[in-house]
């Protein structure tokens, strides 16, 4: 008589409730809800993943293929073992976000089966261009198809498309082309003069302390008042990570 | 990046041929008894074929079982050079210019996909696809690519429509929806052509460059530690462990739990194998001692446990389901059959992940 075993995987309620007995040898409790913790941790890891890269593979990133450089950066994060074996942290190109109505795609998803939350980054090529520098932030004539319509980098994640209903995401901006400290002030004085305007409901303005440079020349935050558009409603404040690569 | 540059669809995946398909049958083949067919069928390969190839025979004419992995094996007959006078035998005949010129083949049959890489007029069997693509210098790679652990573990994963018997394992379809990675890195892609080319001249041997190869393919595709493993584990053979082996898996599990568990606790694991059933059975007792609580269940007594249910509770079932994690105060319990993909290095990073995830939920 032949018999087949059967073996499941994952943990039942029984499990779960077995497993409480045990819990107090974890050395982070509550590390799923700890959003501070897995937000600086994956900051850390694009700060010294831009700081691991070399000048030969600089040239390589030097492309108008956004795509090219996103793969990079996974199979580089994916690459550290701490990153994947001991974090659990998984990089994701293009999944779909989650917000209900206000379909779309990140561009970098990091998430790890530790932790409820996901970080996710918006890509931009970026030159000397205006139009290059309204994509990374805001750009209201934006036209596809023939149809003129308001999109940007960082509106999308004002207007609660992207991070739905999370306090933090993330911009990177692959700098190709131009003068970089020219390129970076642009940014800085169109973030400080950003005012977006739904069903006359004003949003997108930099909070009061205004850009937060850090020791990393490549690395600043903003804060910014947020709106869902579609349900026309106020949502908490944004603080947005701003990397930006240069690859001149 | 699979293109036809003849074709207006894209794809450039094509059957091969059939020696007598229903197309080209004599009249009253279905009264033909199994031996008079072969007999026919000889006789029509002995007017068309020759076993040595002459100036006249010099095409090859290759079945599956002649296509391994970046080579072609074993004895096949060649044909003349004009397929389309040559009907009698061949059906699904197209034109000539269908068998010339580069081409990646690759039989739809067999337990794991192999491909060659051709640049000489081949005719080819039905359960054989060919691609053409519209790089020329891809050609090296792709073959590569298609060879692959990586890739056969993806089809056998995602795709596969039976494990054995003749049935088309492979379709068409499974082939042209496979990942292509972005390639940006020249000097790897380079790499692994000029591998491949080796491969598929001879220079080198597949069994004995398998594995370098095998990881240059999982840096084009930028696999983490964690998914190479479990790649290479799914190759495994089944086989009995060693005692060396299961501590592997212990140190291995207890090394990736550690950073997230206490520093004054400290984690102990101990092995027990159980030889008396038919199937050999190992417990893994993985213990997490505090300074307060001492543990006292003993993994044998656990096995025993589990196996007494088992035996208990087979009655005259064939199926028997059983959980092979348990969880007591201060202990996990691991028991699982006596085969090296039970305990193997990526099951050791899965559990720990599977527990890690559990326990902070």
């Amino acid at each position: 008589m032949g018999v087949t075993f059967v073996h499941i995987a994952d943990a039942h309620q029984d499990d779960l409730e077995s497993l409480a007995l045990i819990a107090d040898i974890t050395k982070n409790k509550g590390l799923r809800n700890k959003d501070y913790f897995w937000v600086s941790l994956i900051l850390d890891y694009i700060t010294s993943l831009y700081n691991s890269i070399s000048q030969k593979e600089k040239q390589i990133l030097k492309t108008k293929n956004e795509r090219t450089v996103k793969e990079f950066i996974r199979k580089k994060l994916e690459s550290d073992d701490t990153f994947t074996d001991i974090h659990f942290l998984t990089v994701e190109l293009e999944p779909q976000n989650k917000h209900i109505q206000l379909l779309g795609f990140y561009d970098i998803k990091i998430r790890s089966s530790l932790w409820n939350n996901y970080f996710s980054f918006e890509c931009k090529c970026i030159d000397n261009t205006q139009t290059s520098i309204l994509e990374y932030i805001y750009n209201p004539n934006k036209i596809k198809k023939k149809e003129k319509y308001e999109d940007g980098g960082i509106y999308r994640f004002l207007i609660n498309k992207y991070s739905t209903n999370l306090m933090f995401g993330g911009m990177i901006g692959f700098v190709q082309d131009g003068d970089y400290l020219n390129i970076k002030q642009t940014i800085f004085n169109k973030i400080e003069n950003l005012k977006l305007n739904s069903n006359s409901n004003c949003f997108g303005e930099l909070s009061e302390e205004g850009i937060l440079e850090t020791d990393s020349p490549y690395y600043f935050q903003s804060t910014h008042s947020r709106y869902d558009v579609l349900e026309d409603r106020k949502c908490e404040p944004i603080k947005i990570h701003h990397f930006l690569y240069d690859f001149i | 990046m699979i293109e036809d540059h003849t074709s207006r669809t894209g794809f450039a995946i094509n059957n091969g041929i059939q020696i007598i398909g229903s197309g080209n049958q004599p009249i009253g083949w279905k009264s033909y008894t199994k031996e008079a067919k072969k007999l026919y069928k000889e006789s029509l390969i002995a007017q068309y074929a020759k076993e040595i190839k002459d100036s006249e025979h010099c095409i090859p004419f290759l079945e599956c079982s002649n296509i391994e992995p970046f080579q072609v094996i074993g004895k096949y007959q060649f044909y003349k050079s004009d397929i389309v006078k040559q009907k009698d035998v061949f059906e699904r005949v197209r034109t000539n210019d269908d068998y010339i010129g580069e081409r990646i083949l690759f039989p739809r049959t067999g337990t794991r996909l192999r491909a060659i890489y051709a640049n000489m007029p081949i005719y080819y069997g039905f359960d054989i696809y060919s691609i053409q693509l519209r790089e020329s210098s891809l050609y090296p790679l792709f073959t590569a690519i298609l060879n692959s652990d990586l890739i056969n573990y993806y089809l056998m994963i995602k795709h596969r429509k039976r494990v054995s018997d003749s049935f088309p394992k492979t379709t068409m379809n499974d082939v042209i929806k496979l990942p292509i990675p972005i390639m940006y890195d020249e000097e790897l892609q380079s790499k692994i052509s000029l591998i491949s080319l080796k491969l598929s001249q001879g220079e080198l041997s597949f069994s004995l460059y398998r594995d370098v190869f095998n990881q240059l393919i999982f840096d084009l595709y930028g696999l983490s530690k964690f998914e190479r493993q479990k790649v290479t584990d799914f190759f495994l053979k089944s086989k009995k462990l060693t005692t060396n082996e299961i501590d592997k898996y212990i140190s291995l599990f207890i090394e990736t739990i550690k950073p997230h568990i206490s520093e004054d606790i400290s984690i102990k694991g101990t092995k027990y194998i159980d030889n008396r059933l038919v199937s050999s059975f190992i417990g893994v007792k993985i213990e997490f001692e505090s300074k307060q609580e001492k543990q006292t269940i003993s993994i044998d007594r656990v096995v025993n446990h589990s196996l007494m249910q088992l035996v208990k509770e087979i009655g005259n079932a064939n199926i028997y389901t059983t959980k092979d994690r348990i969880y007591a105060k201060n202990s996990l319990f691991f028991v699982r059959e006596n085969d090296i993909k039970n305990w193997s290095k990526s099951k050791a990073l899965e559990d720990a992940k599977v527990f890690l995830t559990n326990l902070l939920k």
